[in-house]
């Protein structure tokens, strides 16, 4: 029978020999034809998550399944089924890329897209070089090939694009699309805002080792009273600052970032920007609903 | 289930991967060995009989030096944290992965012993073949056992160094590898180490007899590895590829 729920965790917790609790209770879900985002801030458990889904690291307690399987136990299928990139840009360090690429395809079940993918990941001119002689984001551009050339069930990609330069970055979106068009799964751990508005389709947001919020991406918004953010980019901001009502979160230079409850007290702001003369010098940009704003008060920080 | 593609394609990747570290591997393999091997010669001053059993115990002692080092160290090496993830990348499994590492090293093990068996050939020739062969059969039993056992035990590389080594200075001291088995108490940690058994069997195969007989060193033997095949076997049957938790 086709297996629906890809990967499936039922309140896992990690609790380090030192008494360190990683995360408390995790449970998540990806369903097959669907890309699911975890993101949070930097020590809030996604890493973990991800190492005890590829069966890398024992939950302490709470069961997980990946294609129905515990992955503790059915490692070789794991192995097989489940394109993974690490969030580190690891990379073997002694083997040309073309020799590792070449194993992979031949250790696995499909391998005829692999010039393919050397192509449009740009990769076709580090074919020679050994993993030593790769930049960082060539690293993580390998690993994400090597994920693809197993023709997996499903993806799980640990923060894939980050070092990854912009035309890649959005080769690399291209692909994940596509395989979501094929029904497969991925689970992306992504601090990218505008990764995750492009390729999620549900979102969890973690903190202190706990999923603090589930959802549909937009739901982030409308569950955090609907934020909007304007950016405003002009030297000039200085003359209008102490007649907006938003409230300030970054300023400097030629810019000032301010946020708001509601979309109302933004387009108040933009009337009044609107009617002044620095218009005609300003760059202005209006989110609505600002998921940066949202992700980062679910966070606990500024805004 | 062993997909044997997989592990040859897997041999082939860890032999490409030994190509940036030959001076290494050269050292390790065969300088060391070919030096260890002069000294050993010269010290027996011609004799025929001590050169017989010198290159008898060079061979046991250098194949396993090599191989329960090298396979042992790689093997720890898989469970480093970045290491461990990079091969959870990989499609093929950590058991043919590990076979892989095994067939890689008994490879590059090959020179040295090719070149001490040829030596004895050359200089004692050899009356009895089957025990030969059983014995140098025996011998790669023993010290790839050896590896993957202290390798899958210990599981890190920093323990794992002078871990090997100690168990290579063992080895040397409690092999009769370059005297013959003495007629006391000493005997007893020498018949409890396989390479003791090992050693009987090579000499065996070229006329030396030794106060234990190839039947009981025949029969530990098989007992031994058939013991050790079964741990390793139950062992690697637990989730054991996981990233070791540091108190």
């Amino acid at each position: 029978m086709e297996q629906t729920k890809l990967v499936l965790t039922d309140r896992i917790t990690k609790i380090y020999p030192n008494g360190i609790k990683a995360n408390e209770n995790v449970s998540i879900h990806v369903n097959r034809g669907e890309t699911v985002c975890i993101t949070g801030p930097n020590g809030a458990g996604k890493t973990t998550l991800v190492r005890q889904i590829m069966g890398l690291l024992r939950p302490t307690s709470g069961t997980v399944r990946v294609l129905g399987h515990d992955p503790l136990k059915k490692i070789s299928l794991i192995k097989r089924e489940v394109g993974y990139v690490p969030q580190a840009p690891l990379f073997f360090p002694a083997n040309k890329v073309r020799e590792v690429v070449d194993f992979v395809a031949s250790t696995s079940k499909a391998s005829d897209n692999k010039e393919q993918l050397f192509k449009l990941l740009g990769l076709e001119s580090t074919k020679e070089l050994m993993g030593y002689q790769l930049s960082l984001g060539q690293r993580k551009l390998l690993l994400f090939m090597l994920a693809l050339i197993k023709n997996p069930s499903i993806l799980v990609l640990d923060e894939p694009t980050v070092l990854v330069d912009i035309v890649n970055k959005h080769n690399m979106w291209e692909v994940m699309v596509e395989i979501k068009r094929e029904k497969k799964g991925i689970l992306l751990v992504s601090h990218d805002i505008e990764e995750i508005r492009r390729l999620c389709d549900r979102i969890y947001v973690m903190v202190n080792g706990r999923v603090v919020f589930e959802g549909d991406i937009h739901e982030v918004s409308r569950t955090l009273s609907s934020s909007a953010e304007l950016k405003i980019f002009t030297s000039e901001y200085k003359r209008l600052r102490g007649l907006l009502k938003g409230t300030v979160i970054s300023e400097g230079g030629e810019m000032l970032t301010l946020s708001y409850n509601s979309l109302r007290e933004a387009l108040e702001d933009l009337q009044l920007i609107a009617s002044s003369d620095i218009i005609g010098n300003a760059r202005l940009i209006l989110e609505y609903p600002s998921i940066d704003l949202s992700i980062m008060r679910l966070f606990g920080g500024r805004g | 289930m062993i997909d044997l593609r997989n592990m040859l394609e897997g041999t082939l990747f860890e032999l490409k991967m030994v190509r940036l570290y030959w001076p290494y591997i050269l050292i390790i393999n065969i300088l060391l060995p070919s030096s260890y091997l002069m000294i050993v010669l010269f010290s027996t001053y011609g004799s025929q009989e001590a050169v017989k059993i010198a290159l008898t115990g060079f061979l046991v002692i250098s194949s396993f030096s090599i191989l329960i080092y090298t396979i042992g160290h790689r093997i720890g090496n898989l469970f480093e944290d970045e290491v461990l993830e990079l091969v959870a990348s990989l499609p093929i499994s950590f058991q043919e992965l590990i076979l892989s590492i095994i067939l890689s090293y008994v490879i590059l093990s090959l020179p040295a012993v090719l070149a001490s068996i040829i030596g004895l050939i050359a200089a004692a020739g050899i009356t009895r073949p089957l025990l030969m062969v059983t014995g140098l059969l025996f011998m790669y039993a023993v010290s790839i056992i050896s590896g993957v056992i202290t390798g899958l035990s210990v599981r890190n590389v920093r323990k794992l160094d002078p871990l090997l080594q100690v168990l290579v200075f063992l080895a040397i001291i409690f092999t009769p590898a370059f005297y013959e088995i003495p007629d006391n108490i000493y005997v007893i940690p020498l018949v409890a180490n396989p390479l003791t058994h090992v050693v009987v069997l090579l000499r065996a195969g070229i006329g030396i007899a030794s106060t234990i007989t190839t039947i009981i060193s025949l029969t530990y033997l098989i007992v031994i590895m058939s013991l050790s095949i079964v741990f390793i076997l139950h062992f690697m049957r637990r989730p054991l590829f996981t990233i070791i938790e540091k108190k």
